[in-house]
């Protein structure tokens, strides 16, 4: 198939698009994670950008890096503590994609799609897996001080399954939508 | 030596005074005085030569200057003879004949000598002057016009061409054999074999390079895919690109081929009709694919 080279890069940020790109050195390495993030989905909304381009423009590099080069790791280990921040200062939610990149959510539809979706599947298999252990134990071979906290989590779980149904729900079709193959 | 005009000490008598002069020496007479008046008023000395030049529009650039410099030695009157004479020498050569005659130690007499051995050089605007070397002010040698030479042996194209007109020419001779034709049917004639061949020989040209691109493509020498279409493919799978003239990664292309394609899916986007980044993923891959088997035909 030929292609032409111009009309590659649609969904990806390639490193010219950030080119444009001034980062605050002065700032902690997740401040200016996120705040290129956040420039990043105000410029090119729905854009991935892989890691190697993320480290150009946050480090303020002048060639892009090799995506095994050690910053890229570190910036990536950011992402989490990037992600609160994001949160607090301009409510988006940060979208991983394993291997390929991040990306700050673009409105409110699509935070729910791709992160409201996935921590309520998340929280449905954990109160599955709470449903489960409780099942398996006997109340009666505790001790007393573990028997007083054991109830309290079984009172908990009286209500899982409604809320798991709630869950399904909501977001059931969604999380269909979203699910891997 | 003509009359000296009298001294006059305002603008306007200087004005006439310069105009009316008719000699070179008497110019620079009143040149002298307007001097004067300008350095006795308020004007600085740079100020002056401005002045001088606004006041007085056909005074040359340094020529007033010049014309002092001649007029305040004390042994230039054999120079003001030859400046009004009917040599008409020029100021500026007064001048260096001076600045030479210093320079060497020598008299203005012997200077002279020697400048009167020193062949004429006559300028466009009709003035000449003495000069030893051709310097700026001789003529362009122009080069003899030259033809070029014969070509002795025509381009390899250039002589099948000709072959291949004179066959056509051969071959409409036979066919004509016979027939009475006038001048102007056979120019005419000549004319449409001229364009009946260009045509062929244009579609002979173009089935060759065909012929030349297939056997190409058979022995595996097609054109390398550009470096940049394969660096932006890999930019478009997120993997790092390889380096000129090595494969790429097609296991990690593989690898990022499926993860993009699942993101970028529409049955994973609520059916979204935009396909842009799923047909993207797609055709990089293709890309590096097509990539690495120019690279290595065998490989694949």
């Amino acid at each position: 198939m030929t292609v032409i080279a111009s009309e590659l890069n649609s969904n990806i940020l390639s490193p010219r698009d950030v080119a444009g790109y001034k980062s605050d050195p002065k700032q902690p390495l997740f401040k200016r994670l996120a705040e290129f993030l956040q420039w990043a989905a105000v410029k090119h909304p729905k854009k991935i950008s892989p890691w190697n381009v993320a480290t150009k423009a946050v480090m303020g590099y002048d060639r892009t890096p090799s995506m095994t080069f050690k910053e890229v790791a570190h910036l990536r280990s950011t992402s989490s503590r990037a992600r609160l921040f994001l949160m607090d200062k301009y409510q988006r939610d940060v979208v991983c994609i394993v291997g390929v990149g991040v990306r700050a959510s673009a409105g409110d539809e699509d935070t729910y799609k791709t992160g409201m979706v996935k921590r309520a599947r998340v929280l449905d298999r954990a109160a599955l897996g709470v449903e489960r252990t409780a099942a398996i134990i006997d109340i009666k071979n505790l001790s007393p001080e573990s028997r007083a906290g054991m109830s309290i989590i079984l009172g908990v779980c009286k209500g899982l399954p409604a809320l798991r149904e709630r869950l399904m729900l909501s977001a059931g079709k969604a999380s269909d939508a979203g699910k891997k193959p | 030596m003509n009359a000296l005009p009298k001294a006059t000490m305002t603008l306007d008598d200087l004005k006439l005074d310069y105009a009316t002069a008719s000699t070179e020496q008497q110019k620079a007479l009143v040149c002298r005085q307007a001097w004067d008046l300008v350095l006795s008023g308020p004007h600085e000395k740079v100020e002056a030569r401005d002045w001088l030049a606004k006041e007085f529009p056909d005074l040359g650039p340094y020529q007033h200057e010049l014309r002092l410099i001649v007029l305040n030695n004390p042994n230039a009157s054999v120079l003001w003879d030859r400046i009004d004479g009917p040599e008409k020498m020029l100021v500026g050569t007064a001048c260096s004949l001076l600045r030479k005659a210093r320079k060497q130690g020598k008299s203005l007499t012997e200077v002279l000598a020697e400048y009167d051995m020193l062949p004429w050089k006559h300028l466009a605007d009709g003035t000449k002057f003495r000069c030893a070397s051709a310097g700026r002010h001789s003529q362009k040698k122009v080069a003899p016009a030259t033809l070029a030479a014969p070509r002795t042996k025509l381009s390899a194209a250039h002589a099948g061409w000709s072959k291949f007109r004179a066959f056509g020419e051969q071959f409409m001779n036979e066919l004509l054999e016979g027939m009475v034709l006038t001048d102007a049917d056979r120019a005419a004639l000549q004319e449409r074999l001229d364009v009946v061949m260009s045509q062929a020989q244009a579609e002979m040209k173009l089935a060759v390079k065909r012929l030349r691109e297939h056997s190409n493509l058979v022995k595996g020498t097609r054109e390398v895919a550009s470096r940049s279409k394969v660096v932006a493919a890999c930019r478009s799978l997120a993997i790092d690109p390889p380096k000129p003239g090595q494969p790429a990664d097609l296991d990690q292309a593989r690898k990022q081929k499926r993860r993009l394609a699942r993101a970028f899916h529409p049955d994973t986007n609520d059916g979204v009709t935009d396909l842009g980044g799923y047909q993207t993923t797609l055709a990089a891959y293709d890309t590096l694919e097509e990539y690495n088997q120019t690279l290595n035909p065998r490989a694949s």
